[in-house]
């Protein structure tokens, strides 16, 4: 049992000294732990007081910006440019009938179908754009080659945007006898409709 | 050389000085009102003054018996009780027969030599067994030899009485000679500048001739003791006076005008001595007492070069007032922080409350931020998704282009076909046709009209190859008319 050495207490001196040195440490551990806690709540509530002249100074900026950004006239630009947008195959159908009924004032038969497999991508979200092809024949005027211009000419004041891909006219040797036209119609994307 | 006069020192404590406290320090502390018990213990008398704030208290004389080492703790005790003396700090000048003082002549040696010299010549001189303790002082330097003045003292002597001290509770300040008292009084002498002063005292029976310089430093010191009775006392004191101012004369030509003499009416007078010295004897200039030499003794530096007291003894009240002064300062840190930590606390509970909002307004900033931003996101997608779909980006110029096309066309010419396709970078064309005329003017109208074309407001690019068309063509009469085709191709941009 030489292993078992007896248990020597350290004299009251020492003991002392020891409780007064942990104590010191214990003391100053808890006073430097309360000044940190307390130091980090005063940068906290600084850092509070910076954000909050920080945000309301950038809200001030965005709201002045939007002000100044005329969100009233949005609703005009918006309705503008929604008129020119053709809002489904009704309206396509509709806008192809008034074309023709101007046709016929300038005795052209107009006939129109859509190009399914010729579909562009649309570049602009919430717009499709239609191709179609536009066949026009005169019906006997002599002045064909006018009628048609003045046709084109209603056909891009129709409305509708109207992309004009390409343009042939035909003759046959005395007088302009068929015009057919390229185009692509904008319409307003409506996840119901299925071209 | 060596500097140490003013340094004490010890081969038995060889970091003796005391002098490792500050200057500054020490003369703050000398200048601080003692209380102080100086006691004297010659020949086994002890005598006791108690000095209180520098006021002198109770004396007291033990009487009877013979202090020893061995009573020396009882006789201390009783001192403090008769004097009620009510500090801790002690002042012992002490007299023994076992000590030592020898006044040795060495050639001038730097002090890492001087102090194992010192050291050989103590164990060569010390009068008993055990370890020796010691100081020494450089007295006269003069014709390239230095005279040391050495005290030595038993180790275990000046051990008995620290622990004595130690059990009483008091601090020991000074542990010195006797002859230290006559030695700082040197310099409470008037003398001429140039001059040397020579004092005689006789103190416990014990006479001694100190002799100094005009500053007071004292460079000689004799012990006689009235041990030979076939000599009058006067005759013999008066003899070795004569030969202590020869021989510092000779030595340093310094001279002395007079010699002090502290009267000791009882045992030698000054007209005992007279007759024998040629120097007139000036008596003291008081009359002191025992409790005035007590008094000097209390008031003795501390860095005396004969004081015994161990460093470690000498430094521990400093040591201790500057616990003292540590832990204070850490006392007043810690309250300083606790204090300025709960006004903090306190600071911030108050407006705990304020703090909150400004979290929620910051919050409520955040969040009204997002909104306007998205806000502003919006309008921006909006407008320009209505710019992309109102404005145009292409002219649509293929109705115009036909108009001019059949404003432009020569008389000759029939066209069979106008294709205008778009495309990325503008426009390609085609142009099918036939002339009715012969193939020089045929070439002629079709350059005209290409020339038009290429001119016009439309600028047109047109391939050259119509000419060769035409030129490779043979005429195909029509109603008697030549017939010639083309096909003009290019681009518009």
């Amino acid at each position: 049992m030489k292993w078992l050495r007896p248990l020597e207490w350290p004299n009251p001196q020492q003991l002392k000294s020891t409780g007064l040195v942990v104590l010191l440490i214990g003391t100053l551990s808890i006073v430097g732990w309360v000044s940190l806690d307390k130091l980090f709540t005063i940068q906290k509530r600084q850092s509070l007081t910076q954000d909050t002249i920080g945000l309301e100074q950038q809200v001030s900026e965005l709201r002045s910006q939007y002000l100044q950004a005329h969100p009233d006239a949005l609703d005009t630009h918006l309705q503008l440019a929604e008129q020119r947008l053709l809002h489904n195959f009704t309206h396509l159908a509709q806008w192809a009938q008034g074309l023709q009924a101007d046709g016929k004032q300038w005795d052209l038969l107009m006939q129109y179908r859509i190009l399914n497999t010729d579909r562009t991508a649309s570049p602009i979200q919430g717009v499709t754009l239609v191709p179609l092809e536009i066949q026009v024949n005169s019906q006997g005027t002599p002045k064909a080659y006018r009628s048609y211009l003045q046709f084109i000419k209603a056909l891009t004041r129709s409305g509708p945007r109207v992309d004009i891909q390409n343009v042939t006219v035909m003759g046959d040797g005395q007088q302009a006898t068929h015009l057919t036209i390229g185009l692509s119609v904008w319409m307003k994307t409506n996840d119901s409709v299925e071209l | 050389m060596i500097d140490t006069l003013q340094q004490p020192s010890s081969f038995a404590d060889a970091q003796t000085s005391m002098l490792e406290i500050p200057p500054i320090l020490q003369k703050t502390l000398l200048k601080k009102k003692q209380t102080i018990l100086s006691v004297s213990l010659s020949n086994g008398r002890l005598k006791a003054l108690s000095i209180v704030k520098n006021t002198i208290g109770q004396s007291w004389e033990r009487p009877g018996r013979l202090v020893s080492l061995d009573t020396l703790r009882e006789a201390l005790e009783e001192a403090i009780h008769q004097t009620q003396f009510p500090g801790t700090h002690l002042a012992m000048l002490v007299d023994h027969p076992q000590f030592a003082t020898r006044t040795i002549q060495i050639p001038p040696m730097l002090l890492t030599d001087l102090l194992p010299f010192l050291e050989r010549k103590v164990q060569q001189e010390k009068p008993w067994e055990g370890p020796a303790a010691w100081r020494y002082r450089i007295g006269l330097e003069a014709r390239g030899k230095l005279h040391i003045h050495l005290d030595i003292w038993p180790q275990d002597y000046i051990d008995t009485i620290v622990h004595i001290c130690q059990e009483l509770g008091v601090s020991l300040r000074q542990l010195a000679p006797l002859s230290a008292l006559s030695e700082s009084q040197l310099s409470t002498l008037p003398v001429e500048p140039g001059k040397g002063s020579i004092l005689i005292t006789m103190l416990e029976g014990k006479i001694m001739i100190v002799a100094g310089k005009d500053d007071g430093t004292p460079i000689w010191t004799r012990h006689l003791f009235p041990a030979q009775d076939w000599v009058p006392l006067g005759e013999r004191v008066g003899n070795e006076v004569n030969r202590t101012i020869m021989f510092i004369t000779q030595q340093t030509n310094v001279k002395f005008p007079c010699i002090w003499f502290w009267d000791d009416e009882e045992r030698l007078t000054a007209g005992e001595i007279q007759p024998h010295v040629n120097t007139p004897l000036v008596p003291f200039p008081f009359k002191p007492d025992w409790n005035y030499w007590l008094w000097v003794g209390a008031m003795l530096p501390v860095n005396l070069p004969s004081n015994f007291t161990p460093t470690q003894i000498l430094q521990a009240p400093l040591r201790n007032t500057l616990t003292k002064t540590f832990v204070a300062m850490l006392a007043a840190f810690i309250l300083f922080g606790v204090g300025t930590t709960s006004v903090i606390e306190g600071y911030l509970a108050k407006h705990r409350t304020a703090m909150q909002t400004m979290t929620d307004q910051v919050t409520a900033l955040q969040q009204d931020q997002a909104q306007w931003e998205s806000r502003l996101m919006s309008l921006d997608t909006k407008r320009q998704w209505a710019q992309s779909v109102s404005e145009t980006t292409t002219p649509e110029i293929e109705g115009p282009f036909l108009s001019y096309l059949g404003s432009i066309i020569p008389t000759q010419v029939i066209l069979r076909k106008v294709f205008i396709e778009r495309t990325q970078d503008g426009w390609n064309l085609e142009l099918d046709g036939t002339t009715t005329t012969n193939l020089a003017a045929t070439l002629l109208v079709v350059d005209q009209f290409v020339q038009q074309l290429a001119d016009g407001p439309y600028h047109l690019s047109l391939h050259e190859d119509w000419r060769d068309q035409l030129l490779t063509q043979t005429a195909t009469p029509t109603n008697d008319r030549p017939l010639y085709r083309f096909t003009l191709k290019g681009t518009m941009t």
